[in-house]
C-alpha cells in the first residue's frame, strides 16, 4: 500500500516537469580520444583499422623495396548491420601512406572523369595557353589496388550486447593478378545495459 | 521522536491523502496534456490524402517539425513511407534510420530508470496513451525491410545489405522478447479470462480480430521481409544466403509463385540436387523459372492500415466493485483494389500478398491482449483505491467524482501507424531480351501504366504505391 502511495505521488510530480526542454552542451575534443558513445562502429574503431593497415603495409615487401608503387583504392565493402562511410577508412589509409613517402595514389579510380574533362578542356577549348596545356597520354598506371570488406557480427542477450568487427584488407598486383599482402583487424566491443539510470 | 505506526488511523488518513492528491495531480495533467491531442484524427486526414493519391497532403500533417516528443517514433514512420511513396527515397531512408534508432535508444535505457519508470507508472495511474510510442514488434521489422526497398531504389545495394540483416536480428530478438514478456503476463492474469470479456463486449469485432489474426503464422516470420532479404542478397552474389531466406520466406508465405520458383531456381543454380527435386515435387509444374532475359521484380504497395478503436467496458475487480476497461481493437480499412497484374507480350503474372498489414498488425494485438489486461488490472486497481479513498474523504460526492475521472482517464492507446499500405505484394519475372516494357494493372478497377525496360538491364526493381486513383511507379535498374 505505501509503495502504492509513493508511486502515485513521485509519478504525479515528475509527469508535471517531464518534457521540460534543454539545450545540448557544445565542446570541442580530440580526435584521438577515445569514443565509446555507444557501441556501434566509431572514430576510435576507424583510427585502430587505419593503424594497423597502415603499419603492416609499410612493413610489407611491397612497400618496403623503396620504389613507390602507384596505389588506387578499388572498395571497401560494408557487409556490417550499420550504415558506415567505408570510404573514410580507405581514405584515413591512403593518406597516412601517401604521408610516408613509400607510394604513390592514382587518382582515376575516383576522379577520371573530372581528369578527362579537364584535358578536354586543356588541349580542345582553345582558351587555355598551350604551353602549359596538358597533354593527353601521361597518366600514370596503376601497379596495385586495394580492395577489402568490414563485417560485423551483432548479438543481444539480457542487458549485454556484444559486437564483434572485422576489417580484411588486400592489395592485387595488376599485372599478376596476385594478392601481395593482406592483413585484417578485429574489434569486439560489448555494452551492457545499466541497471541504474536517467 | 516515536514512530507513527503504519495502520494507525493518522498514518493510514495521511496515505489516502496522498493517493487522492496525486489521482486529482495526474488527471489534471491528462485533461492539459498536448501529447493526448488525438492521434487518430490527424491519422485519418492522413489515409484520406493518401487514398486520394494527394502524398504532399498527406505529409503536410506529419511536417518534420511534430516528430518530437512521445510521438516521435510514430511520425518519422509516417513520414518515411509517405516519403517512399512520393519517391523521395533518400529522405525517407533518413526518417526509417532516425526512427530505428530513437527505439534502439528507448529499448537501451536503464533497467530502471528514472524517465522508464515514470512512463511505467503513468501507464498504470492512467492510461497506456501517455507512454512514448516505442513501435509495435511488426513495425520495428517493417521499417528495416521498407528502408531496404528504398536504398534498392536509390541503387545501393549496401544499404540494402545493412537493413536487411538489420529486419533478420530483430525479428529475432523481438521474438525472444515476446514470449518472456507473455510468460509474465501470463502468470499475473491466471484465473482471469480476459478472452470472454472482449468477447461479451463486442463478439463481433473480436471475432473478426482473431480470424484476421489466423491468416498469418506469426508476426515475427515477415515474409516480405524475407522475401527482400533474399533479392538484396542475391543482387550481392550471395546466393546462399538468399537461398536461407527463400526457405524462411516460403514458409511465411507458401501461396507465393514467385517464391516457389526462385527456390527451385536457385537450389538448381546452387547444385542442391535433393532440394530442388524435393520444391519440384512440392510445387508442380513450375513455368518458365530459368529463362534468359531481364530479371524484373515488382513491389506493389496500396490501401491503407487498419484503425485502431477503444473497445471499452466494465470489469469486475476481485476485490470487489467494477472498473472501466478500455483496450484498443482494429477497424479494418476495405480497398478497391484485389489483384494486381504484371503483363508482357500476352503473357501475364499476378502478384502475390507477402505483407497482410490487417493480419500481422491483428496478430501483434492478439498477442499483446495478455500483457495489456495485465497492466490493465493493476491500473483498475490503483484507480479503484483511489475512489475508495474520494469515497471516505468526500463521501457519495467523492465516490462520484472518483468513478468519473477513472472512466475519464481510462484511455486505449489507438496510436497506430496509419500510413502503412494495407497490402504489400510482390511478384518476379524473367522478360525475355527484347521486350522493351512491361505493363502494371489493377484488377478490378483496371488502372494501368507501362513500365519500360533499358536495354541491357539484367535486374529491374519496380515500387509501386497504388491509391484508389491510380499508381506512382518508381524503377531502379541493375
Amino acid at each position: 500500500m505505501k509503495k502504492v502511495v509513493t508511486l502515485c505521488a513521485v509519478a504525479a510530480v515528475l509527469f508535471l516537469f517531464w518534457g521540460c526542454a534543454s539545450t545540448p552542451s557544445v565542446s570541442y575534443g580530440s580526435p584521438e580520444q577515445v569514443e565509446t558513445v555507444t557501441i556501434d562502429f566509431g572514430s576510435t574503431d576507424l583510427q585502430i583499422i587505419a593503424e594497423k593497415m597502415v603499419n603492416s603495409l609499410l612493413t610489407s615487401p611491397v612497400l618496403s623495396s623503396g620504389m613507390r608503387p602507384v596505389f588506387y583504392v578499388h572498395r571497401v565493402q560494408n557487409r556490417t548491420d550499420e550504415h558506415i562511410d567505408t570510404q573514410s577508412i580507405t581514405n584515413r589509409i591512403r593518406v597516412t601512406l601517401l604521408q610516408s613517402g613509400k607510394v604513390r595514389f592514382s587518382a582515376v579510380s575516383e576522379v577520371n572523369d573530372e581528369i578527362i574533362r579537364q584535358l578536354e578542356y586543356q588541349t580542345s577549348s582553345g582558351i587555355v595557353d598551350p604551353s602549359t596545356a596538358k597533354s593527353v597520354g601521361n597518366q600514370v598506371g596503376a601497379d596495385y589496388f586495394l580492395y577489402g570488406e568490414l563485417t560485423s557480427i551483432r548479438k543481444r542477450a539480457g542487458r549485454v550486447e556484444d559486437v564483434y568487427f572485422k576489417f580484411t584488407l588486400n592489395l592485387v598486383n595488376i599485372s599478376s593478378g596476385l594478392i601481395e599482402w593482406a592483413d585484417e583487424k578485429e574489434i569486439r566491443k560489448q555494452a551492457k545495459r545499466p541497471l541504474l539510470g536517467s | 521522536m516515536g514512530r507513527i505506526d503504519a495502520k494507525s488511523p493518522l498514518c493510514l488518513y495521511i496515505m489516502t491523502r496522498k493517493i487522492i492528491l496525486a489521482f486529482i495531480w495526474c488527471t489534471l495533467f491528462l485533461a492539459g496534456c498536448a501529447s493526448l491531442e488525438s492521434y487518430t484524427r490527424r491519422a485519418y486526414q492522413a489515409q484520406s490524402s493518401l487514398a486520394a493519391g494527394n502524398y504532399a497532403d498527406a505529409l503536410a500533417v506529419f511536417p518534420e517539425s511534430s516528430a518530437r516528443g512521445k510521438d516521435e517514433i510514430l511520425i518519422r514512420m509516417e513520414r518515411a513511407v509517405i516519403l517512399q511513396a512520393m519517391g523521395e527515397f533518400r529522405e525517407s531512408a533518413e526518417e526509417f534510420i532516425q526512427s530505428s534508432r530513437r527505439i534502439r535508444e528507448l529499448e537501451d535505457r536503464a533497467v530502471i530508470s528514472a524517465a522508464k519508470s515514470t512512463e511505467q507508472a503513468g501507464t498504470l495511474i492512467l492510461s497506456e496513451r501517455v507512454s512514448t510510442y516505442e513501435g509495435q514488434d511488426f513495425e520495428k521489422v517493417l521499417i528495416h525491410a521498407l528502408n531496404a526497398v528504398n536504398f534498392l531504389l536509390l541503387g545501393d545495394l549496401e544499404g540494402a545489405r545493412v537493413e536487411i540483416r538489420n529486419a533478420y536480428r530483430r525479428q529475432d530478438e523481438l521474438a525472444k522478447t515476446h514470449a518472456r514478456e507473455l510468460e509474465q503476463a501470463r502468470k499475473e492474469l491466471r484465473g482471469v479470462n480476459w478472452q470472454k470479456s472482449l468477447e461479451d463486449t463486442d463478439s463481433q469485432r473480436f471475432d473478426a480480430l482473431k480470424r484476421t489474426s489466423q491468416t498469418v503464422q506469426s508476426v515475427y516470420q515477415n515474409a516480405f521481409a524475407y522475401y527482400i532479404s533474399a533479392l538484396v542478397y542475391e543482387l550481392n552474389r550471395e546466393q546462399d544466403a538468399a537461398y536461407i531466406d527463400l526457405k524462411k520466406a516460403i514458409a511465411a508465405a507458401p501461396q507465393s509463385r514467385s517464391i516457389q520458383k526462385d527456390l527451385v531456381r536457385l537450389s538448381r543454380a546452387l547444385n542442391f540436387r535433393d532440394d530442388s527435386r524435393l520444391w519440384e515435387e512440392r510445387f508442380g509444374n513450375i513455368e518458365e523459372p530459368f529463362l534468359e532475359g531481364t530479371d524484373v521484380f515488382v513491389i506493389v504497395a496500396f490501401g491503407v492500415a487498419p484503425v485502431k478503436e477503444a473497445l471499452s467496458f466494465p470489469f469486475p475487480l476481485r476485490s470487489g466493485g467494477l472498473a472501466f476497461v478500455s483496450l484498443p481493437v482494429y477497424r479494418f480499412i476495405p480497398t478497391p483494389i484485389q489483384a494486381v497484374r504484371v503483363s508482357y507480350d500476352g503473357r501475364s503474372v499476378e502478384t502475390s500478398v507477402l505483407n497482410d498489414t490487417d493480419a500481422i498488425a491483428a496478430r501483434n494485438l492478439m498477442d499483446k491482449f495478455p500483457i495489456l489486461f495485465a497492466k490493465q488490472v493493476v491500473r483498475s486497481y490503483l484507480k479503484a483505491q483511489a475512489t475508495r479513498g474520494l469515497s471516505r474523504e468526500y463521501g457519495p460526492l467523492g465516490a462520484f467524482a472518483g468513478t468519473l475521472a477513472s472512466a475519464v482517464t481510462e484511455q486505449a492507446d489507438l496510436r497506430t501507424w496509419s500510413s502503412l499500405p494495407k497490402e504489400i505484394h510482390v511478384a518476379r519475372l524473367i522478360v525475355p531480351h527484347g521486350v522493351g516494357s512491361i505493363e502494371l494493372d489493377s484488377a478490378p478497377y483496371g488502372s494501368s501504366q507501362s513500365i519500360e525496360i533499358p536495354q541491357g538491364t539484367k535486374h529491374l526493381i519496380v515500387w509501386s504505391r497504388m491509391t484508389d486513383w491510380g499508381m506512382t511507379i518508381h524503377t531502379q535498374a541493375y
